[in-house]
């Protein structure tokens, strides 16, 4: 049962201590060298009270008074940015969509020429719309994209597949800079660009920390974290307001709200929703998506139920395959997104584990499936939400979108 | 030759052998009435999932675990009394983490290094990882072997193979800094260890090459009982000790290599099982140490897969943790408990 | 008689690459059956090497060992198991093993595959057990055993091994010496009543040349020296090859005497073992027992019911029981 628990103990509760253990420690050994030794225990507990409270990110609760906006950014989905609009300059709060209650950064974001008002000083501001751009992830690609605004781009992270011609094109001739992947960024490649502004991945380590010093700023972006698909959507909004973009990311917002939300009409009154599964099993482990994930939205809404739709977690549920083959053997539908190189094939399937054979939707070939390396899921995928509806509807009920030709997911032959 | 109470406790190690075969196939995450897997057994049709899960789940696993748990101890056994080193185990030679450095090339290095190499020939999946395995540990296994012939002393042997090990986890310890978040993953799942992964179509060649490799280490029972004495003795007794040398490290190679290639490097078993059974039988004789050896590192292994199957985890805890929490303890306890002279020295 | 053993032009050494590290060259002799022979040497003089070399151990650089005419060289591993058996002084450390089951190991180039002892195995291993005296022992565990014990039962398991030749290396070297004489006898005894050949490599210069039957005495750049051990006495074959700056050897007594420095000299008198053993003990002291008058000092020794030693200094006389007082004494007249 122990176990269990330090499973779950968060990434960014594990980064808490990590950071306040290295503050700790710096501030111990910065006193033992500057020879403090009198009463070098009190000191030492009031400079640390003191440090841990000063410096750091700045995770404080969300209770700050501030003088009233004269407007706020209308959302309908995306719960993990929020925009006030005052006279001079806007104010952009971020948080994570699974906690709203805690602030998790801010930033001012100013017209050229505007100055920041004096009470504000402490908080980054941005001059938009911005010139110089780096994202870290596709997701954040996918936004830029949409708004055609990839001249903004002049870094970006490597990825394995990068579909986007014109995005190939400008890092073939250089023009936007590859500075590295999750994980290992090259702090002097980033720092040589000048961006204006990285947006950067909250969750992943990006040994980035450091540009902090240089004044780059590094905006986190949380729109991975939505559950809702048209959530994710979103943050269009959100990347319109550094590229300036507004008014457009607010059409495009509404037409994709509108179709997804009629194509989810289509699937409302359907008495006999079939089930549906997704994942596979790594070394004896199933890695699966939880009730309240976006994935199990995105079936709720395509007339299907998901297997574990009553579960309440939102992000991966680990489970043996036992337990998953006794809930979802009889399963009507299987969703599988994965990378295969070449062809993906029941045969393939079958050679990565022999009792994928046992499942009634693989005899009764009803895979529901997407091949990342020949489509640009992960590029497109967050701008697209009533595609992938319309290719989940499709595939559950094909009699509902006759002639439909599925861009992401189809039945897999 | 055997004694009766050597008989009457190997008896014993069989009973417990069954036994928990019979448990692992009763539990699991799923609950499945003992009365069902009783009718599936005696030919009553019961439901399909269980069908499924029984045959194609829990079967396979326990039956992996027994082959896999008696040949480790046995590779751990020869290893132990070949080096007259009772820290020995059949990872010692580096076999295992040849193995380690060829799933290395498949996982980590998909792409580049030339690796995926084996998915460009259209095998997938387990299958790539299996023989990649296989070929990492009898490359290191050939390597060893020609150095046995080089090399006189046993020491130096033994040193060589530990450098060979260190070498091989260097360089995958570059392909995992250079690869992605999910392949360092997949691979370190992979080192944990894992009964499942034998799907029943591969369950036939598994059992016959370890059973094969099981049956040729008797042949080597009278040579271990001689070098006991030492190189000097057994070879005034008639043994020819290079040659000896060479096809107890084959013979412990070929063990580990199958297990490692087909489950991940199993840790701990090799190395405790033969102390287990010294203490339980009181003997150095491999006559009874041998069968003993094998049999109770089927009892461990099976008792090992029952506890990672045990319903409470999420998903199946990974061989390894349960096989060092459970087995390093026992040990402990053990060698407290016994005379210091009575433990192999 | 017949040799069974013979080396002929036997050189021993080690392979190097180049120079061959040669210990020694062109070695003749023989060895008989039914004779207990021992090899001498001092330290570093080869013995190692050439019972190595007569094991089959080690290769020799050149020349031939013979056992009863045939060529070690041309024998397989297996056919010696049968013609040669060893105790050497490695310690055999194995658990939970009797010491009928260590003695059994000796039936190894007789019995199958799996090691099975037959009814004429166990009734051969009884009767070398019995053989050594260790026959109320044999279901004892290994490891609960002496030194001394532990060596017999070695011993059995070579006589097992129903070999026509035994080469024993330092055999007594870590016992007591009631165990060593014990030891020795037993192998001379076996000797006799088995007609084996007996080749025992020692440093008990004094037990070997009362037990063996032959010695064969080496020394670096010295040829093999073998005979008899008293003609060798005779032939002052042993001056020069153990002979060094105080050891000296008695013809007389046959043995290795040490050579005092002697710093004083004293007049000492009398007869009977008490005689010599004041001597002895003066001698080690750095004084030289005289026969003459002239010294300063003289002791006298009186036999009767207590023998006493009288010492005469100048004109004092004093009267003293123990030699430990006389040696005081003489310590304070410095």
């Amino acid at each position: 049962m122990i176990y269990r628990h330090f499973a779950t103990v968060s990434d960014d509760g594990k980064a808490f201590i990590i950071e306040m253990s290295r503050k700790t420690f710096f501030v111990y050994v910065l006193l033992m060298l500057s020879g403090v030794k009198v009463m070098i225990k009190k000191l030492l507990y009031l400079l640390l009270t003191c440090v841990l409270f000063s410096c750091g990110g700045g995770t404080v609760k969300y209770n700050k008074v501030y003088e009233k906006p004269i407007k706020s950014l209308s959302l309908k989905y995306a719960k993990g940015f929020k925009l006030d609009v005052y006279k001079d300059y806007k104010r952009l709060s971020l948080f994570n969509p699974n906690d709203t209650t805690k602030l998790e950064s801010e930033f001012i974001l100013l017209e050229k020429g505007k100055k920041v008002p004096e009470n504000l000083k402490n908080i980054p501001s941005i001059i938009v719309p911005i010139e110089r751009a780096v994202c870290l992830t596709l997701t954040q690609l996918s936004y830029i994209v949409e708004l055609d605004a990839i001249d903004k781009l002049c870094g970006m992270n490597s990825s394995r597949f990068l579909f986007n011609k014109k995005v190939r094109e400008k890092i073939k001739e250089g023009s936007i800079e590859l500075v590295g992947r999750k994980g290992n960024f090259k702090p002097e490649i980033l720092m040589a660009e000048d961006p204006d502004v990285i947006f950067v991945s909250p969750f992943k380590e990006g040994g980035y920390d450091n540009l902090k010093e240089v004044g780059i700023k590094l905006v986190p972006v949380y729109a991975y974290n939505e559950n809702h698909p048209l959530a994710r959507a979103e943050w269009l909004k959100f990347m319109a307001l550094f590229t300036g973009d507004e008014v457009k990311a607010d059409s495009l917002f509404s037409s994709i709200d509108k179709e997804y939300n009629s194509l989810k009409a289509l699937t409302s009154k359907i008495k006999k929703r079939p089930v549906v599964f997704s994942g596979e099993c790594k070394s004896g482990v199933w890695y699966a998506v939880g009730g309240k994930s976006y994935l199990a939205h995105y079936f709720e809404d395509a007339g299907a139920d998901y297997v574990w739709k009553d579960n309440l977690k939102a992000g991966a549920l680990r489970m043996d395959y036992e337990s998953v083959y006794a809930q979802a053997a009889k399963a009507d539908y299987w969703r599988i997104l994965n990378s295969h190189k070449g062809d993906f094939s029941y045969e393939i399937l079958k050679e990565k584990d022999e009792r994928y054979a046992d499942f009634e939707a693989f005899s009764l070939k009803k895979i529901v499936y997407c091949n990342m390396r020949k489509k640009a899921f992960y590029e497109t995928s967050p701008v697209k939400p009533h595609i992938i509806l319309a290719d989940y509807i499709n595939a559950f009920h094909p009699n509902l979108l006759k002639g439909y030709k599925p861009r992401y997911y189809s039945i897999l032959k | 030759m055997l004694k009766k109470r050597d008989v009457i406790l190997l008896v014993g190690c069989c009973i417990v052998a069954i036994v928990l075969f019979v448990l692992n196939v009763a539990m699991g995450s799923v609950e499945i009435p003992l009365i069902k897997i009783l009718d599936l057994l005696t030919g009553t049709d019961i439901d399909k999932i269980s069908t499924n899960i029984i045959l194609n789940s829990r079967v396979p696993q326990a039956h992996t675990a027994i082959l896999a748990g008696a040949a480790l101890s046995i590779g751990g056994l020869q290893m132990q009394t070949l080096f007259r080193n009772p820290l020995a185990g059949p990872s010692i030679l580096g076999i295992s983490s040849g193995a380690s450095l060829g799933v290395a090339f498949v996982i980590l290095a998909s792409g580049s290094f030339g690796g995926m190499a084996l998915s460009n020939l259209g095998v997938f999946g387990n299958i790539a990882i299996t023989m990649a395995a296989f070929i990492g540990s009898i490359s290191v296994l050939l390597f060893v072997v020609f150095l046995a012939r080089k090399v006189r002393g046993n020491a130096t042997l033994l040193i060589l193979g530990i450098m060979v090990g260190y070498i091989a986890n260097s360089v995958v310890s570059m392909l995992k800094f250079y690869s992605l978040e999910e392949d360092v993953h997949a691979y370190v799942i992979w080192g944990l260890g894992s009964f499942s992964k034998v799907s029943s179509s591969h369950m036939g060649s598994f059992s016959i090459v370890i059973i094969l490799a099981i049956i040729s280490s008797f042949f080597l029972i009278k040579t271990l009982n001689l070098l006991m004495l030492g190189e000097n003795y057994a070879r005034n007794l008639g043994v020819n000790v290079k040659r000896a040398r060479l096809f107890i490290i084959l013979s412990s190679g070929i063990l580990t290599a199958t297990v490692t290639a087909y489950c991940g490097p199993i840790i701990f078993i090799g190395l405790a099982v033969p102390h287990i059974a010294r203490l339980v039988f009181m003997a150095s004789d491999h006559r009874v140490l041998l069968p003993a050896t094998a049999l109770i590192g089927s009892c461990i292994a099976l008792f090992c897969s029952l506890i990672a199957r045990m319903p409470g985890f999420d998903g199946a805890l990974p061989i390894n943790s349960v096989t060092s929490f459970v087995g390093a303890p026992v040990v402990v306890w053990v060698l407290l408990s016994k005379k210091k002279s009575e433990i192999v020295d | 008689m017949k040799a069974l053993i013979e080396i002929k032009d036997l050189t021993i050494g080690y392979h190097r690459k180049g120079n061959n590290n040669v210990v020694h060259e062109k070695m003749n002799g023989s060895l008989y059956s039914g004779e207990l022979t021992c090899l001498l040497g001092p330290n570093g003089a080869g013995k190692s090497t050439l019972l190595r070399t007569l094991c089959g151990f080690q290769e020799s650089l050149e020349g031939d060992v013979y056992i009863d005419g045939v060529s070690l060289k041309e024998t397989s591993n297996e056919d010696l198991a049968k013609m040669i058996s060893v105790v050497l002084t490695e310690k055999v450390n194995i658990q939970n093993i009797t010491v009928k089951e260590l003695v059994s190991y000796g039936r190894s180039p007789y019995t199958g595959f799996f090691g099975r002892l037959s009814e004429k195995d166990n009734i051969l291993i009884d009767e070398a057990i019995a053989m050594v005296g260790i026959s109320h022992m044999k279901d004892r565990m290994v490891q609960n055993l002496s030194d001394g014990e532990r060596q017999k039962v070695m011993i059995a398991k070579a006589l097992v091994q129903n070999t026509p030749v035994i080469f024993l290396d330092e055999p007594a070297a870590f016992l007591d010496l009631p165990s060593k004489v014990e030891l020795m006898q037993l192998l001379h005894k076996l000797t006799m009543e088995t007609n084996k050949v007996i080749f025992i490599v020692t440093h008990d210069l004094d037990l070997a040349l009362q037990t063996a039957d032959k010695i064969w005495l080496l020394a670096n750049d010295k040829p093999l020296q073998i005979g008899v051990p008293e003609d060798l006495i005779i032939r002052d074959k042993f001056k020069g090859f153990f002979e060094r700056e105080g050891v000296y050897f008695d013809k007389r007594t046959g043995l290795f005497k040490i050579k005092n420095k002697h710093y004083r000299k004293v007049a000492v008198s009398g007869h009977g073992f008490e005689y010599t053993l004041l001597r002895r003990a003066l001698s080690r002291n750095g004084i030289e027992p005289v026969h003459n008058i002239d010294a300063e000092i003289s002791i006298e020794i009186i036999q009767g019911e207590e023998t006493k030693f009288v010492l005469s200094y100048k004109d004092e006389k004093r009267e003293f029981t123990y030699i430990e007082s006389v040696l005081y004494c003489l310590k304070d007249l410095q």
